[in-house]
């Protein structure tokens, strides 16, 4: 039936759907990505949607619902945006834009505090420390951010501290901070 | 010769010429190994032109029999060099993407055909894809549009969302 009224209305696009999702994934995938540059989030929203729910193989890529959480995110659809950001932390609890991601989304509703505590933990533990990036740097920030806000003054001192003496000049540039809180 | 002394840069010229020049009519094992070989060897994000350049007369010898893969590829090196216009001219010519008849702003019906002025009203144009065509090269037709904002395609993919989101 849908496949019906899809082909009746033509769009280019419509004849992609007449496939298994599987033999075209590629296809829908340069698509949405297409989307996602030219910052059309509503479009690219949908077509990663598709992918999500109809090839197995985009499940388990990390780079697919990183993009399906933006587009969400673009969107104010905050509750679809977290799930694919936990998705994506779920798939590599390592990758530092995936957790800062989720971070920033969970920050905003202090009930979730404690999980994005975890995650920040959780990264930051398989995290060579001496090697420092602007992600990791971020989590840092964060993660004193969040201790501060549920009152864990020891921990938010130490950090901080230790935040500040490392990485005085990352912290002292207003768009570092700024952008992170 | 060049081979021996290593001048690479006139060693890819020559080969170019040859594959210009040479009748793939009774020289296809050579005109083959030597487009393997060139392809294979511009490597460098600065020979995409000479990429391009080589697919493009290679489109030209075969015309109709231009392998798909080859065609791909020219698309989307086109595509990467921004040239949406002519990888759209390209993909209708090789696969017979025909317009369908659109009305003008009079109301009259205007017959179309692929040509440069067709991207001055590319949004009151309504693209035909035969059934046949290569999926990847629909994908690639769709990119391109996007690319030039052709407003059709969005409008219709959250109407079909619309409609999978009821059924």
């Amino acid at each position: 039936m849908l496949i019906k009224i899809v082909l009746n209305i033509k769009p280019l696009i419509a004849y992609l759907y007449t496939f298994d999702a599987e033999e075209v994934a590629d296809e829908f995938r340069l698509i949405a990505e297409t989307y996602y540059k030219r910052k059309n989030y509503a479009c690219a929203r949908n077509i990663f949607h598709y992918l999500l729910t109809n090839v197995r193989d985009c499940l388990v890529q990390l780079d697919i619902w990183l993009k399906y959480g933006n587009c969400c995110n673009y969107l104010d659809e905050v509750d679809d945006a977290i799930n694919a950001y936990r998705n994506a932390v779920n798939l590599d609890s390592s990758n530092c834009e995936a957790a800062l991601h989720l971070v920033n989304m969970l920050k905003k509703n202090s009930q979730l505090f404690d999980e994005a505590a975890t995650v920040i933990d959780k990264t930051l533990s398989q995290k060579d420390t001496a090697c420092l990036n602007t992600e990791i740097l971020n989590l840092k920030i964060n993660q004193c951010f969040i201790q501060y806000e549920k009152n864990e003054y020891e921990s938010y001192v130490r950090n901080a501290r230790q935040l500040l003496f490392n990485n005085l000049m990352f912290v002292l540039e207003p768009e570092n901070v700024n952008g992170t809180l | 010769m060049l081979e021996e002394k290593k001048d690479q840069r006139r060693l890819i010229l020559a080969k170019l010429m040859l594959l210009k020049y040479v009748d793939t009519n009774t020289h296809l094992d050579i005109y083959d190994i030597y487009f393997n070989q060139v392809m294979a060897e511009l490597n460098n994000e600065a020979d995409i032109s000479k990429k391009i350049y080589v697919l493009r007369n290679d489109m030209k010898k075969f015309q109709s029999k231009f392998a798909v893969e080859r065609l791909r590829l020219l698309i989307e090196l086109l595509n990467k060099q921004r040239q949406f216009k002519e990888s759209i001219s390209i993909m209708m010519n090789q696969c017979q993407i025909t317009i369908a008849a659109s009305q003008d702003q009079s109301g009259q019906q205007q017959a179309l055909v692929n040509t440069p002025e067709m991207f001055l009203y590319l949004n009151s144009l309504h693209f035909d894809v035969p059934v046949g065509c290569n999926n990847y090269i629909r994908g690639l037709f769709i990119v391109s549009l996007i690319n030039l904002d052709y407003l059709n395609e969005e409008v219709r993919i959250v109407f079909i969302f619309k409609l999978v989101e009821i059924f």
